[in-house]
């Protein structure tokens, strides 16, 4: 284990708990407002390290939705981890299963987008990516932690925009999810499924129907070349 | 079922949606090949699942469609957007999406 390398991850991961932090916050206040406790945002946010599927989470919790509606729908927003995950193997192929699988509980938009970043210049380095993985999900759950605990004291913390904490964050990932105009239109025609879905039926399944129904016409209609991901 | 229960089976089961789709291809996946298909319509998942959430969470922010000024939500969209695809950084999308809100729920 090279301490140099950790913190070296640690020192690249800065800009990544810095924008954990107000979203982190955020996360705790909400999931406090829907009804978890202190020590259940805490839990949620240790074992899933997931911002996007999390906010999801307690808002569907919220609105009393199912819990097969509910864990759906995660797998769905969680669906683009399969392909970090993918395109981070050949980069950790020489290391043991079991450090892969440690890992891989660090995934995020985020860390996905540094690790891959350093492939290039260090190759895949365990204690690099430990070192960005651990201090960013840190970051995480003490903020949710933090959110969850004080929230209450602060009276109506939406004054300070928190309430578009999430959308903001959404549109961030779809910015940089948005890489051509085939994505592009498969997105406008996810959003506007999901809006007509959504103006019928509200029990959280205007996601999935929207999302299914965009990639598959985008498959099916995409004239792409092999290998054009 | 109570609701503390609940809770506690959801965060189970969002431990289970969160870490096999991370480990799973990470793991296993780098020995196989997956087909093409596959691969492509995985491609398109982020950014569909993403518009997915945002257009209805934009426009209709009571759970009905609101298309005016007095939507907040749909006029601190209009920055975000534009610093999203400028910056591509999710700390200053959050930073001008929340002030673009807070101002305006000042007015």
């Amino acid at each position: 284990m090279s301490r140099v390398t950790f913190f070296t991850g640690f020192k690249k991961a800065v800009p990544i708990m810095l924008g954990y932090t107000p979203l982190g916050l955020a996360f705790g206040v909400i999931a406090r407002e829907k009804g978890l406790t202190v020590l259940q945002t805490a839990l949620m946010s240790l074992t899933s390290f997931s911002g996007s599927g999390q906010f999801i989470t307690v808002g569907m919790l919220g609105v009393g939705a199912s819990i097969p509606a509910i864990l759906l729908t995660n797998l769905l927003v969680n669906s683009r981890y399969l392909l970090f995950s993918a395109s981070m193997a050949p980069h950790v192929k020489k290391m043991p299963s079991w450090i892969q699988a440690i890992l891989a509980f660090g995934i995020t938009d985020e860390t996905f987008t540094l690790n891959m970043v350093e492939f290039e210049k260090r190759g895949g380095d365990r204690d690099f990516m430990l070192g960005v993985n651990i201090f960013s999900h840190l970051s995480w759950i003490a903020s949710s932690t933090v959110g969850a605990a004080v929230g209450n004291l602060i009276p109506d913390i939406n004054r300070y925009g928190v309430n578009f904490a999430l959308p903001a964050m959404f549109i961030a990932l779809l910015a940089m999810q948005v890489k051509n105009r085939t994505t592009l239109w498969v997105s406008a025609l996810a959003g506007a499924v999901s809006l007509g879905v959504y103006m019928q039926i509200q029990n959280g399944s205007h996601i999935i129907i929207a999302t299914i129904a965009a990639a598959s016409i985008g498959v099916i209609l995409c004239p792409c070349r092999r290998k054009s991901m | 079922m109570s609701l503390q229960t609940k809770i506690y089976v959801v965060i189970f089961g969002l431990w289970l949606a969160n870490y096999l789709p991370r480990m799973l291809p990470m793991v296993v996946l780098s020995k196989i090949k997956m087909p093409e298909p596959v691969i492509r319509w995985l491609g398109f998942v982020p950014a569909a699942v993403l518009a997915a959430i945002i257009v209805p969470s934009v426009l209709m922010p009571e759970s009905r469609l609101l298309i005016s000024f007095n939507n907040n939500y749909l006029l601190s969209s209009i920055p975000a957007f534009v610093v999203a695809f400028k910056t591509r950084s999710l700390v200053w999308t959050l930073v001008v999406g929340m002030a673009a809100m807070a101002l305006l729920q000042l007015l």
